[in-house]
């Protein structure tokens, strides 16, 4: 799907088919099943979905940071600057890290180091790739934190990750994250633990970083919030996954794939008041032994026998919205996502 | 329940080499608030604000160091531990955390059924331990499982199961939902929903999502450093907050519509929460409020009937609601 951003040019990167899987006690997990999708230069992508639908992994999986023996890339290419970094040896990927495409997580603790001061990790990471002296990198590390909102930044530079807050740490995370400049930034779940006006400040600061540095994000969550005032493109994932994929504008007002309905009509909101919910009943399927068929039908309400059989395949439908669903290019079937409608599918008690 | 003046402040060291030194972390410094029979009381306010103390405070969890909490013509922090257990039965909570708040040792059957069992109103309890699962959406024949065969959602119906057994007046929920995903979190929150009108239960609903407090409550308090900065009916609180904190934090809660979010404006806030071991003089807030004046360092402010209607009140020398809705 092309760029919504102006002259963005070809995809900065290009993850295609990628076939990804998890070793775990009770089987073979595909986590990732056959997931491609391009980035463009300065754009922010969201890859939203709930917890086992792959976006994380989806992630992972680009860096090579996988679980050493547990985690197994199957297939599929990611192609970066003219390479294919499943392909690359540990040595060449990690010149890649950090360099061109940095990662942000979570917790602040699985960036950071704890028992680093955080000026000195900022530094060791900019010498790791650059030939500057340890003088030089420690003020750029100083640099860096002011550059990210830090007050007192030579100060901080010489304090321990404990001693900042949630939203700091997040901040300093941000800072090494960017230290080097990379084309591109793997932001994952960056504010779900941070209180709500901290996330503001946060999601602030990594578009405006995106402005001044030009780089590519990937922004991975759940919160279709955050992605409504951040993100330029969006794509929905789904039991490993991909099933939609839409510009922003477009997915809210018009979004194609059942699931997604499903998501927005099951979230309470801030700014309106919502009288009942409209929960997607069931839960994902098992990633060991994924279902034939449509992985969502046993859950969507619109399901056919079409759908129990054949897996609908990602096509374009309207205008540049990727969906995968049988269904999704009927005229006559706009998504009616009027509480009436959903209050439907609600069953009594509701069930897992 | 009549929550009046409650405190609850935590000894806590700060360190110090050859002599202890103590601090003292005001984690609750003076809360009052009112819950209706029947009604939903929204609890909100970010990390370290001391709702989850308030909540512990109130169901004697643990002990407060001042204040008084009337519930059902008893006042609660005062009655000896025999009183205060029969009283506890008209209470319960649902936690945070699905995975830890089971006993992973016990049946479903053992968990749900532990509090009849106390109480000798264990006669024929499979079926009322059935009746209890079905309630709450769950296979009756999933009492004989253990903890760790569900998922956090089935976790979280399981815990609702608990504390609707002794059939409670209150129920106070910390943070049910969030450590559930947004398709199953609709799904409690609708149950919850559907319980309370069933059982007329009173819930008192602690979150830090507003959204969801939005959703499920009838009253929202919100909480700051220890105090109640604002309170009053939900409608208000969202559309027409008269407190400067309410009015930042409802600006920055981000809202799933693009076209929403590119004209909103944020109220940014200064700095961060200053810590409670010494919070700032007077009002807790002034330290990031655009509107603080010298009063509002020497006077606390109390909690003052707001503009809008008279079950509102804010904390603030200076409430005012604004011209545009901040959310």
């Amino acid at each position: 799907m092309p760029s919504l951003i102006e002259g963005a040019g070809d995809p900065v990167l290009s993850v295609r088919d990628l076939h990804t899987t998890i070793d775990t006690e009770n089987g073979t997990v595909h986590a990732v099943d056959g997931v491609s999708f391009d980035l463009y230069p300065r754009e922010v992508l969201a890859i939203v979905g709930e917890s086992g639908c792959g976006k994380s992994m989806t992630a992972l999986s680009i860096l090579g940071l996988l679980p050493k023996r547990a985690g197994r890339i199957e297939g599929g290419q990611v192609v970066f600057g003219g390479r294919d970094l499943t392909t690359l040896s540990e040595r060449a990927l990690r010149s890649v890290r950090g360099d061109q495409i940095a990662m942000i997580f979570q917790d602040a603790l699985t960036g950071l180091n704890p028992v680093y001061r955080v000026g000195d990790q900022i530094s060791e990471m900019i010498r790791a790739h650059r030939d500057v002296s340890k003088k030089k990198a420690l003020a750029q590390a100083v640099e860096l934190l002011d550059l990210v909102g830090i007050p007192n930044p030579a100060h901080r530079a010489r304090n321990y990750v404990h001693e900042f807050s949630g939203g700091m740490r997040q901040r300093a995370m941000i800072a090494m994250a960017i230290a080097l400049e990379p084309d591109i930034l793997i932001a994952d779940e960056p504010t779900t633990a941070l209180d709500v006006t901290v996330q503001a400040q946060v999601m602030d600061l990594l578009l405006r970083l995106r402005e001044q540095l030009g780089m590519a994000i990937i922004l991975i969550t759940h919160d279709l919030g955050v992605v409504a005032g951040t993100a330029d493109r969006v794509m929905v994932m789904y039991a490993g996954r991909k099933i939609e994929e839409q510009g922003i504008l477009q997915l809210f007002a018009a979004p194609r794939h059942p699931y997604t309905w499903g998501l927005l009509g099951s979230m309470p909101r801030a700014d309106e008041i919502t009288d009942r919910l409209s929960p997607i009943h069931g839960a994902p399927p098992s990633l060991i032994a994924p279902p034939v068929g449509c992985r969502f039908s046993p859950r969507c309400r619109y399901a056919k026998d079409v759908c129990r059989i054949d897996e609908p395949p990602l096509r374009r439908v309207g205008d540049g919205a990727l969906v995968s669903c049988h269904f999704a290019d009927r005229p006559d079937w706009t998504p009616d996502l009027s509480p009436a409608a959903f209050a439907a599918q609600v069953v009594d008690g509701g069930d897992e | 329940m009549v929550v009046d003046d409650l405190v609850k402040h935590f000894r806590v060291p700060l360190g110090g080499t050859i002599k202890r030194e103590w601090g003292l972390v005001k984690a609750v410094d003076g809360v009052s608030f009112t819950v209706r029979s029947g009604e939903t009381l929204g609890l909100v306010g970010e990390s370290g604000c001391g709702k989850s103390t308030t909540a512990r405070l109130i169901l004697r969890l643990i002990d407060a160091t001042s204040g008084r909490v009337w519930f059902n013509g008893m006042e609660l922090l005062d009655l000896s531990r025999r009183d205060l257990r029969r009283a506890r039965r008209e209470m319960q909570i649902v936690f945070q955390d699905p995975y830890a708040s089971l006993n992973p040792r016990m049946t479903v059957r053992d968990i749900v059924g532990e509090g009849l069992r106390v109480w000798g109103l264990d006669k024929d309890l499979d079926r009322q331990v059935g009746n209890l699962l079905d309630r709450v959406g769950l296979n009756p024949a999933f009492a004989k499982r253990y903890p760790h065969e569900f998922s956090g959602g089935q976790r979280q119906r399981i815990g609702i199961a608990r504390a609707l057994a002794l059939q409670p007046k209150l129920i106070v929920c910390d943070e049910p939902v969030s450590a559930l995903d947004v398709s199953v979190q609709a799904q409690i929150l609708n149950l919850l929903k559907d319980l309370q009108d069933e059982f007329d239960l009173t819930l008192i609903f602690i979150a830090h999502d507003l959204s969801v407090v939005r959703h499920i409550s009838d009253r929202v308090a919100v909480m700051y450093l220890g105090k109640i900065a604002e309170i009053g009916d939900r409608n208000t609180i969202y559309q027409r907050p008269e407190h400067p904190y309410t009015q930042a934090l409802l600006s920055a809660v981000p809202v799933p519509d693009p076209v929403k979010e590119k004209v909103r404006t944020r109220i940014p806030l200064q700095g961060d929460v200053p810590s409670p071991i010494s919070p700032p003089s007077g009002c807790h807030f002034r330290t990031r409020c655009w509107k603080a004046t010298e009063k509002c360092a020497e006077e606390e402010p109390p909690l003052l009937p707001g503009a809008t209607d008279a079950n509102h009140f804010a904390a603030c020398h200076y409430a005012a609601p604004l011209d545009q809705a901040v959310i």
